[in-house]
């Protein structure tokens, strides 16, 4: 009952502190919580969708791994979820291999690159080197964004009939390359390099903007050396992002076009 | 049906450890917050030393549990020393790892918050730092040198007496190629692989060194106590010759032939008698994700002494023989004496 009492009167403070605004506009709720440029709000964005990417790549393993440690057993529930890609209860061969491929992509670089990194790199940033916000809220917003994208793009390569992507998380051509190397080689593998495009210009969009406000944006007395661990912790990853990632997205590009622009097999 | 009772129990369990939580706060409210603080900080640093030695003891229980799981005794030269490698690397970070825990747990339990009891502040040590820093890093250096310097063993200049097998692997199945008497692979261009020419390897059939050459798949022979050069190569996407029993794997890449050396030290025969396992084989398993096939992309070896292995290859023809049925002597001779001089220069 106190709880209750106690939440309502935080609402109620809530809308008090919004009628005054102290100096801000007023907020439609979709510049406020959908298309956000405040750093924290941005923050939760990517955790709650790097929460979901979790559920969803562990789901995968704790499903495939069920088949891998009683491959003499049929299990009626794998049927419920993947329907003929487990026909009678086990895993059918090319669709394992698209589960450890979508699960691996997906904890890497959806869950501990956006998820992690992304969550606390734009909650604890500002607040930890005392800045207002990211050096550039738009672009920070255009980072989650394309993330956003990259995730629905690789959530829409899961339902297509010839399954996902399931050359391994690695995609090394040549089996990433053609076609006819299998169904996961299809059109799973072009939604899977689409999406992964997507995700490296998120990544490279936020990594840019914590590079600049991390060197720019600290607050006076706040030297490179007094900034606290977590902070050049993020930089360093946010260095190493902006090194790899460029040539990991000329690679995913020139690896579609090999696909689908080149017949390379001649 | 299943399901929805699997779905029931998730439901449940999730509604159950909400309540619990819930009702933890309400006792919490009436007891009144400092003294239940107090208390779960007790119980929590209790939890910590359970989870320590559970944890151990869940660790031993596991490698008891598993042992008989692990692969056996190394069947190669180089596996003996990739094998004593691992377990110097096990040993230092076991050592490691049951320090470090150990500290880490006992002292959560040791010093909890306690009344009349102040931390210690202890901002920086360089000395300390140095120090735990220095000594992993020369640790590392040399457990990394050591990997290095096997590295460069296995896929260096095999030893002068070594016999040579070339393997290459496919969706999905491998294929190997002996050199013959003449101890030459002849050359090969992928655009003359065709199966149904009896071609598979692509084998050039203008160059006298394919002649010889014996070609067989899915089963490799080896002579014990010889040392032996694989040359791996792929057909259309990347493979990997991973042959866990004698400890060794490398990747087989289209268009850059890899090599790597080795010599086998236990028969197959050995083998069967020290695992009791009277079905053992020695396995080439492909470590590589290549396709749907993946899978069953199986591979055997058979090690054998220099007698077997001879009587085994002398049952073999050339493939240069049974692409062009022609030119064998067995029967060029039935049929045509006239022609074994073009023969006898064929054989060399």
């Amino acid at each position: 009952m106190s709880e209750a009492l106690h939440v309502h009167s935080g609402a109620a403070h809530a809308v008090h502190h919004d009628d005054h605004g102290h100096g801000h506009h007023e907020q439609s709720f979709i510049s406020k919580y959908i298309f956000s440029m405040d750093h924290k709000t941005i923050g939760k964005q990517f955790l709650i969708t790097g929460i979901v990417w979790a559920i969803i790549g562990g789901l995968f393993s704790v499903l495939f791994r069920l088949q891998l440690g009683y491959p003499d057993q049929s299990f009626p529930i794998l049927e419920t979820f993947f329907g003929h890609w487990a026909k009678g209860g086990q895993i059918q061969p090319e669709f394992y291999y698209g589960l450890v491929t979508i699960h691996g992509t997906v904890l890497v670089f959806f869950v501990l690159t956006a998820g992690l990194s992304g969550t606390f790199a734009n909650l604890l940033i500002p607040l930890q080197i005392g800045a207002r916000d990211m050096a550039s809220p738009f672009m920070n917003m255009l980072s989650y964004w394309f993330f956003f994208l990259a995730s629905v793009v690789m959530l829409s390569s899961i339902f297509v009939h010839t399954g996902p992507a399931s050359g391994g998380w690695t995609m090394y051509p040549p089996l990433s390359a053609l076609r006819q190397a299998g169904d996961g080689q299809k059109i799973g593998t072009d939604l899977w390099l689409i999406a992964m495009a997507l995700f490296i210009i998120s990544s490279l969009l936020g990594g840019l903007n914590y590079i600049s406000t991390i060197l720019n944006m600290r607050t006076k007395g706040m030297s490179m050396t007094r900034m606290p661990l977590p902070i050049w912790a993020m930089f360093f990853t946010a260095v190493l992002g902006v090194l790899s990632f460029p040539v990991l997205l000329s690679g995913a590009i020139l690896l579609l076009f090999d696909r689908n622009l080149v017949q390379a097999s001649t | 049906m299943q399901t929805f009772f699997i779905v029931a129990i998730l439901a449940l369990g999730f509604v159950i450890t909400f309540q619990i939580a819930k009702a933890s706060e309400y006792v919490a409210v009436l007891r009144g917050y400092e003294r239940s603080r107090k208390q779960s900080n007790k119980i929590n640093g209790f939890l910590l030393l359970a989870f320590l030695i559970l944890g151990l003891i869940g660790v031993y229980y596991c490698n008891e549990q598993l042992k008989g799981k692990i692969l056996g005794e190394p069947a190669s030269d180089h596996g003996v020393l990739v094998d004593r490698m691992l377990y110097v690397t096990i040993a230092i970070t076991f050592i490691v790892f049951v320090i470090t825990q150990v500290a880490l747990f006992w002292f959560s339990y040791k010093y909890q918050e306690k009344e009349n009891q102040k931390a210690f502040y202890f901002p920086h040590n360089n000395k300390l730092e140095l120090i735990w820093t220095v000594i992993p890093a020369i640790v590392l250096t040399i457990l990394v040198g050591v990997g290095i310097f096997y590295w460069f063993k296995i896929t260096g200049a095999a030893p002068k007496n070594a016999m040579q097998v070339e393997i290459v692997g496919k969706q999905f199945g491998w294929e190997m190629r002996y050199p013959g008497k003449d101890g030459v692979l002849g050359k090969k261009y992928f655009k003359n692989v065709n199966p149904a020419a009896n071609n598979p390897a692509g084998q050039i059939w203008d160059d006298p060194a394919n002649y010889d050459d014996v070609f067989v798949e899915q089963e490799m022979h080896l002579v014990v106590g010889k040392p032996v050069q694989l040359v791996i190569g792929a057909k259309d996407v990347i493979h990997d010759v991973g042959l866990a029993h004698f400890r060794l794997k490398m990747d087989a890449v289209p268009g850059t032939p890899t090599t790597m050396w080795f010599t086998p030290t236990i028969t197959t025969a050995d083998m069967r008698k020290k695992t009791g396992n009277p079905d053992f084989v020695y396995e080439i398993s492909c470590d590589q994700m290549c396709g749907k096939g993946h899978w069953s992309m199986r591979g055997t070896i058979v090690v054998e002494t220099q007698e077997e292995f001879d009587a085994w290859m002398a049952g073999k023809k050339p493939q240069y023989l049974v692409a062009n049925p022609d030119k064998d002597p067995s029967k060029k001779a039935d049929t045509l004496s006239a022609a074994a001089p073009v023969t006898g220069a064929i054989i060399r």
